[in-house]
């Protein structure tokens, strides 16, 4: 498995803690509700840091793709009279081919990230101007009920709440990322990202098709943000255009990443770990001033732990072995690199 | 192996490169000097398709259209370069932009043990295998400059274009470098076109040279005729005044 999956052994350790979970508060919907998010956020993360972290693509029509992932699973399923499960797969294909289509004219026309990024808001914009006023399909401003999926029979045969069982499907997709993502950044793929990234020119003058690999991205990351807002869909169970809003998505996606660590294998799941639980301590102990105090939370975490908690962490650690005479006398080397 | 007619290239109303022909065998390591903004760097972008040529410029490599292709396309056609100010993939070690050399360089599909093992022999060519899993930008810039050359290597290419690779080198470090430009030639079989200043390194290891001015060519022949030519001494020192 190690020669496949780098670290894998970890990524199983991690996925058990997942599993474990919610078994202290299982009958608890919000609890539940705030997993769920904490994993589904690391899930867009996750697909950020591949097209942004080791691609300098900053897609910030992440809740655009997640909208388009939710609406296409429910209008196929509707339309074409199959199974949700079916329609996913149909829904990530298409929100796959939008980013490889940005990707791909971005690389083309050589747009730097900052270029990337207004042309991704501007889309954004478009997709939610779209959700609302494409009432026949959409529902308009008040969307629908969304219950794809059929989970409550499952649910019943295991005798647990549907949110549980939404809850550990979602884990199961966010694991399958992991996988994906270790395996992509530790193959020919991650090698090409980070020359690209590190310098196109350069990259292009030792044969690498730097158009193609940043399309391959824009693909990849667009088909796991489809998964993730169809998820995000069927865990609110009613889908409106107001779940798919840049500010809904795309700011916390961003923030998650940013917090856990550009870059770092783990950076999506350590940064939805610690906003969600930000956001839940303050809506339960402060919820008057949680946006206010959410916010002075988020500069001082943009302040000090630019680099991302686990690079911050690994920093403390190295350098607290160095003062107990454990390291070796020199200033420690920080492992920036995926640890996957 | 690279032939090129009529190579012209134009920013807005300056012509920089304007209708050079030239001519690398085999096995040849041939020299490109000139004066600053003579267009030698240029000349180097618009081959490797990093710029794009005028619209009559021809260049063929081993006989395919290279005025056709993109950057990454001519470099998997066997023709790698260096670049002047050195461009290596800092945040990555020594060895891992060796591997990133051999594993896209080249047309054929080849696996990762075997770019590793590519990777390896050209840290050995250059002398850098003892340095392999330093962070490349920790290097000192002769060692970066050796890497870039690992880089292209690794590659196994028909053809080289250095770009200055001598500069800011200790005269200790030049003459090592000739010598390995030299083993570029006669151990691995890479012809070698080769962009400097420094008229030591270049005298006493091309074939042949060629002088740019003003982007044109303005004389080519062995280094001992361009060392006796009036045109190239004028070139670099103005005209003499004869009072």
């Amino acid at each position: 498995m190690s020669d496949f999956l780098p670290g894998g052994r970890k990524l199983a350790l991690v996925g058990l803690l997942f599993v474990i979970a919610p078994l202290p508060v299982m009958g608890s919907g919000y609890f539940i509700g705030v997993l769920s998010r904490t994993l589904l956020f690391a899930l867009f993360a996750l697909a950020l840091n591949i097209v942004f972290g080791h691609n300098d693509q900053l897609f910030l029509f992440m809740g655009g793709l997640g909208g388009i992932g939710a609406y296409t699973t429910a209008l196929v399923a509707d339309t074409v009279g199959i199974s949700a499960w079916l329609a996913l797969p149909v829904a990530a294909l298409i929100a796959g081919l939008i980013g490889l289509s940005v990707s791909w004219i971005s690389a083309r026309r050589r747009f730097t990230v900052i270029l990337i990024s207004i042309l991704t808001l501007n889309l954004q914009l478009v997709f939610s101007e779209a959700f609302i006023g494409a009432r026949s399909l959409t529902g308009g401003s008040t969307g629908f009920p969304y219950e794809l999926f059929t989970l409550g029979g499952i649910a019943e045969a295991v005798g647990v709440p549907t949110a549980v069982v939404t809850y550990y499907i979602i884990l199961a997709f966010l694991m399958a990322a992991m996988v994906l993502y270790i395996w992509l950044i530790n193959s020919k793929y991650g090698i090409a990202f980070e020359a690209i990234r590190e310098d196109e020119m350069a990259a292009e003058s030792i044969g690498i098709d730097v158009v193609r690999y940043k399309a391959i991205a824009g693909f990849v990351a667009g088909v796991i943000i489809a998964i993730a807002g169809t998820l995000l869909a069927r865990e609110a169970t009613y889908i409106t255009p107001s779940i798919f809003t840049f500010l809904a998505v795309d700011v916390i996606a961003l923030v998650v990443l940013i917090v856990g660590g550009i870059r770092q294998t783990y950076g999506p799941i350590v940064g939805a770990v610690l906003v969600e639980a930000i956001e839940a301590i303050l809506g339960t102990h402060a919820a008057n001033w949680r946006t206010a105090i959410f916010g002075a939370l988020l500069i001082v975490l943009f302040l000090y732990f630019r680099s991302g908690v686990i690079v911050k962490a690994q920093e403390f650690f190295e350098n607290w072995d160095i003062s107990l005479g454990g390291g070796n006398g020199g200033t420690a080397a920080v492992e920036t690199e995926p640890d996957g | 192996m690279l032939e090129a007619a009529n190579i012209r290239k134009k920013f807005g109303g300056l012509v920089a490169v304007d209708g050079v022909d030239l001519e690398i065998g085999n096995g040849e390591i041939v020299g490109l000097i000139g004066p600053n903004g003579a267009g030698k760097t240029t000349l180097f972008n618009t081959i490797t398709g990093v710029l794009e040529p005028e619209g009559e410029t021809e260049i063929t490599f081993n006989g395919e259209d290279l005025v056709a292709l993109g950057t990454h396309e001519i470099a998997r056609a066997g023709v790698l370069r260096t670049f002047q100010i050195v461009r290596v993939f800092g945040e990555m070690t020594v060895f891992e932009n060796a591997v990133a050399g051999a594993l896209f360089g080249t047309e054929e599909s080849i696996s990762q043990g075997e770019a590793e093992e590519r990777a390896l022999e050209a840290l050995s060519f250059v002398g850098l295998e003892e340095k392999k899993d330093m962070q490349a930008e920790n290097l000192p810039i002769a060692q970066q400059k050796q890497l870039e050359l690992a880089r292209a290597v690794a590659s196994e290419p028909d053809l080289v274009l250095l770009d200055e690779i001598a500069s800011g080198l200790t005269p200790g470090e030049i003459e090592e470098l000739s010598n390995t430009i030299r083993r570029l030639r006669d151990e691995l079989g890479i012809s070698v076109f080769w962009i400097e200043h420094i008229m030591d390194a270049i005298m006493g290891t091309a074939d042949r040279i060629i002088v740019l001015k003003s982007g044109e060519k303005i004389a080519e022949g062995t280094p001992e005729e361009i060392r006796n030519n009036q045109v190239v001494t004028e070139a670099y020192l103005g005209e003499e005044d004869d009072s």
